[in-house]
């Protein structure tokens, strides 16, 4: 396991970990910093590369600029130096780190909002809005309002309304921090199942060494102050990963080798 | 809450129903609203003591509940006329002052620029009494209705300029983005986000205006005099004093009081249906 906790400093493209080396570079970090008006140095000289089709996972302590770097990649805010590409043509879904629903309109309203502001026609709007609440577990609610759903219902209601996007790259920051370690494992569980069967892109932003693992082809391990890239992870657990991953010992030694990670990174 | 020692079980959500409390049994609005019905009951029962006691025979100086109510039942017609006149004037005067007060918000929520050349102007007309600007109004539109709607939607006009232009002002952060990382244009943004964003907070500033338009309509006629129609309640309050004749008086400003009461409770309720559904400030106490 030695091997794979490779240190990646510079551009990550010719990473070994990711499966398909010849996949296209979709988002590209390069040598990024950010320093906010008030001085706040959020990331250090940060550098990232990832491929299509891949999941990467982000985690380190509170305060590092993981929001600031998934920010930054969506164009969100500009690096003060650096740059943040994404590829021509592809249009990220950001999942926010708080659901971020419109109170005024009706669960399922809020799940087609980003089809309707795209111009998808009505009626598909609604039937794809249907769809991707059925997959994060919430038929039934459509017609209630945001201020009738639990914290963890407008969590999975603010992931719907990207899923209904299909979009090819998502940003997602901390979509599961809010719901408990039950739904947050069907949901991890839905959600590789939607990769194989339709895969996507994304940066995966998390606090849970599980769930990284989990979901993540790579796992970047971020440290604080000034945040940094510390070191890399590639998880070489095979796909289709379902619940039953979590059972062997090869998930179990790659969570450990994370744990010690974070735990160097913290210090 | 006085409610609180009377629990209602509240109807229980089924999946994703929401509990609206429509409907409430007549018991359950007695206890919503007896400690209101008290209040007044408690008033009219002082003023109706007083009246009989310590200014009984001065009639002229406090005619008791029932006087008041019986002479304004005899001049029914005059009142009934009155507050028609008082009624139009108020309504122009309050749309005058909602399209007004919501274009200057919009245009100051678009740019700081205007935001800081526009702002000092609208607290200026705040702050200067308009009754002292009033004689500058009269000699510009002249002793007529136009100057009495001029002078009712300068005095309604600030808070709902102030109002709109917080709640444009305050959208969400996120939501902003998460629209603007969609590309959404001006215009749909202004509709699907920061408008209805805006909701409560102009609402909370067309509730004030509405009674404040009402307010400086009778003050307009105060200062105008029946210009030209049939005299609004101002008008007939400022004739009832001047004869004396006290009882007529207070009907009068029953009448209006009951006017301006209307008009808030009309824009409270239609904002209630507005918010009910989704504003913290909507939830029924009793049925959630
Ligand atoms: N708009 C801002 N202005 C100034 N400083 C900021 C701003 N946004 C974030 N920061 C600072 O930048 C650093 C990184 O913030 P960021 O939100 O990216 O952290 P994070 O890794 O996402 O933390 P968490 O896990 O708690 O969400 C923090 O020290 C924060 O205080
Ligand atoms: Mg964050």
């Amino acid at each position: 396991m030695e091997e794979t906790a490779a240190i990646a400093s510079g551009l990550v493209a010719d990473d070994p970990s990711s499966g398909d080396r010849e996949a296209p570079v979709i988002v590209a970090v390069d040598h990024v910093n950010k320093i906010y008006s008030d001085g706040t140095h959020a990331l250090k000289d940060v550098s990232l590369a990832v491929r299509d089709k891949e999941i990467v996972a982000v985690i380190g302590p509170s305060g590092c600029g993981k929001s600031t770097l998934l920010r930054a990649i969506a164009g969100l805010t500009s690096p003060t130096d650096g740059v943040c590409r994404v590829a021509d043509g592809v249009q990220p879904a950001f999942v926010f780190q708080q659901p971020t629903l419109l109170p005024w309109r009706t669960a399922e309203r809020n799940a087609e909002l980003l089809l309707r502001l795209s111009g998808v026609p009505r009626a598909e709007s609604r039937r794809r809005a249907h769809e991707a609440m059925t997959l994060v577990n919430l038929a039934g609610f459509e017609k209630a309002y945001p201020r009738a759903l639990s914290g963890g219902m407008r969590m999975r209601l603010s992931l719907a309304r990207s899923l209904a996007m299909k979009p090819d790259l998502f940003l997602l920051d901390e979509p599961f921090s809010a719901l408990d370690e039950i739904t947050r494992k069907t949901l991890n569980d839905e959600l590789a199942r939607i990769w194989f069967h339709q895969p996507f892109t994304a940066i995966l932003v998390t606090h849970n060494l599980y769930e990284a693992i989990f979901l993540a082809s790579r796992v970047v391990v971020m440290s604080a102050r000034p945040g940094r890239i510390q070191t890399e992870i590639a998880v070489t657990l095979p796909y289709p990963r379902n619940s039953d991953v979590r059972l062997t010992s090869e998930y179990v030694s790659f969570v450990e080798q994370l744990s010690i990670e974070l735990e160097r990174a913290a210090a | 809450m006085a409610t609180t020692a009377n629990p209602a079980p509240a109807t229980p959500a089924r999946g994703g129903r929401i509990p609206r409390g429509a409907n409430p049994s007549l018991g359950r609005r007695i206890v919503r609203f007896w400690p209101a019905g008290l209040a007044v009951l408690l008033f009219v029962g002082l003023w109706a003591v007083l009246a009989d006691t310590v200014f009984a025979g001065k009639s002229y100086l406090l005619p008791g509940p029932l006087l008041v109510v019986q002479t304004g039942w005899e001049i029914r017609d005059s009142v009934l006329l009155s507050a028609r006149t008082t009624l139009v004037s108020a309504l122009i005067g309050y749309a005058v002052s909602i399209v007004g007060g919501m274009l200057f918000a919009m245009i100051m929520a678009e740019s700081k620029a205007m935001e800081r050349s526009l702002y000092p102007w609208a607290v200026i007309l705040q702050v200067t009494p308009i009754i002292a600007i009033a004689p500058i109004i009269i000699i510009w539109f002249g002793f007529n209705s136009t100057s009495i709607v001029i002078i009712s939607a300068a005095i309604a006009f600030f808070p709902i300029l102030n109002n709109t232009h917080l709640g444009l002002v305050s959208t969400d952060r996120n939501q902003v983005e998460l629209f603007r990382l969609q590309h959404v244009g001006w215009l749909a943004t202004f509709w699907h986000l920061r408008l209805p964003a805006a909701i409560p907070s102009i609402i909370a500033g067309l509730r004030v205006s509405a009674g404040l338009a009402v307010t400086g309509t009778i003050l307009g006629e105060f200062v105008i005099g029946t210009a030209g129609s049939y005299g609004g309640l101002g008008v007939r309050i400022i004739m009832a004093e001047a004869v004396l004749n006290t009882p007529q008086l207070y009907a009068y400003v029953l009448a209006t009081t009951l006017l301006g009461l209307t008009f808030f409770a009309i824009v409270s309720y239609l904002g209630y249906r507005l918010l009910r559904d989704w504003h913290e400030s909507a939830r029924k106490e009793v049925a959630d």
